[in-house]
């Protein structure tokens, strides 16, 4: 995932070619997300437009979509080449707070496209079967400005492919952000993302982010451990504590 | 195995391209403001002229209710009468699908007759998703 933080950006303004780096391998993006946190509504002029790694517009005008909680799935997908740049213009910014404290993020999720390498998720040496597998996970978090706190859950007996995280209570905005770290320790992400951009809630609790990663799913292999980055996006009201569900599916080795 | 509760599109659709054309995804925003009850005939969104353009899908924006029909490529309306802006989904993430696709040739354009129900001024955007069609 690729997000670009909009902390720092003054609502009422408008900014032309913001732009996120594409680094090391060529991206391919499939969905885009977080105009709720970043843009005015259409009713007061809020727009966004995007470009792709040739700067090509994805729409004729800039698009009025604030406001939309969920996001929007990009077809045909679009490549990113490596060192290419997404950009973006903002029309009307109107930042999501919470007591202060940004949670305003623009999304964009897809696959990194390495060389040499099998696609998530990683093949096993053996025969498997799936078995649906759960690692539930309470999580704490401190009011903000604390530390970024890792966390750390082992993967034990079998392999673990990790195909959603779910989250309650659903608090909107964010009041946290989070890098999820593969098995081999590599973050997936190039900066911490709001959780209601990575985890997913009750469709029927929510306001309709429904985040989707990972997609494809992650592969844990046996004795590491999912590890997340957490950092703190509650700007008053002390700490909160969250219910996380790492839902996926074990490989059983069978003939 | 692919994430259960995902989109096909987040997990990756082939380039389904016919042979010799690249299709590349885009969108053509409508804007309009209406007065109340204000009918508009004939409004038009114009293709660019690189390339054509295929529609398949619709999301909307609006301060109230409206009515809507438009043409597809060769003047023909798609819709019979007025359609209430609420039987389609106003939602990205959910757009109104269009299958089969409606091809609008470059240089053409999008023919929309266009009705505020509400009552009141109206802010409309309503975006026509799909993916511009090009010869390679």
């Amino acid at each position: 995932m690729y997000a670009f933080n909009a902390g720092s950006l003054t609502n009422g303004s408008s900014y032309q070619r913001l732009f996120i780096p594409v680094d090391n391998y060529d991206f391919i993006l499939r969905h885009w997300a977080g105009w709720d946190s970043v843009i005015d509504t259409p009713a007061n002029s809020g727009s966004i437009q995007a470009y792709d790694d040739i700067q090509r517009n994805f729409a004729a005008l800039p698009m009025a979509l604030g406001g939309f909680k969920s996001g929007q799935v990009l077809l045909p997908e679009k490549r990113y080449r490596v060192n290419a740049k997404i950009q973006f213009d903002l029309n009307k910014v109107l930042l999501a707070n919470n007591g202060g404290t940004a949670a305003s993020q623009l999304v964009f999720s897809g696959v990194r496209r390495i060389p040499g390498q099998a696609g998530d998720p990683a093949p096993s040496a053996v025969n498997f079967k799936r078995v649906k597998f759960f690692y539930p996970y309470t999580l704490t978090v401190q009011q903000a400005p604390v530390a970024p706190v890792m966390n750390s859950i082992p993967v034990l007996d079998y392999e673990f492919e990790l195909e959603r995280i779910e989250l309650t209570p659903y608090l909107y905005p964010s009041r946290f952000a989070m890098t999820l770290f593969d098995s081999n320790k590599i973050g997936r992400s190039n900066v911490h993302i709001d959780a209601l951009r990575i985890c997913h809630s009750d469709p029927s609790l929510s306001g309709g982010e429904l985040s989707f990663f990972p997609s494809p799913p992650l592969l844990y292999r046996v004795n590491s451990s999912i590890n997340f980055e957490t950092i703190s996006r509650i700007g008053a009201g002390g700490a909160l504590t969250f219910q996380m569900l790492f839902v996926g599916s074990r490989r059983m080795p069978c003939a | 195995m692919l994430n259960a509760i995902a989109p096909v599109g987040v997990q990756g659709v082939n380039d389904a391209s016919p042979d010799r054309y690249l299709d590349w995804g885009f969108a053509y925003p409508y804007n309009k403001v209406l007065t109340a009850n204000q009918v508009v005939i004939g409004d038009t969104v114009a293709i660019f002229s690189e390339a054509d353009f295929c529609l398949r899908a619709l999301v909307f924006q609006s301060t109230g209710l409206f009515g809507l029909r438009f043409q597809d490529g060769q003047g023909y309306y798609l819709q019979s009468g007025f359609v209430y802006s609420t039987n389609y989904p106003n939602n990205p993430g959910d757009p109104f699908p269009w299958l089969p696709q409606v091809i609008y040739p470059a240089s053409g354009r999008i023919w929309i007759d266009i009705q505020d129900l509400s009552g009141n001024p109206n802010t409309i955007q309503i975006l026509f998703v799909g993916a511009n069609r090009s010869k390679v």
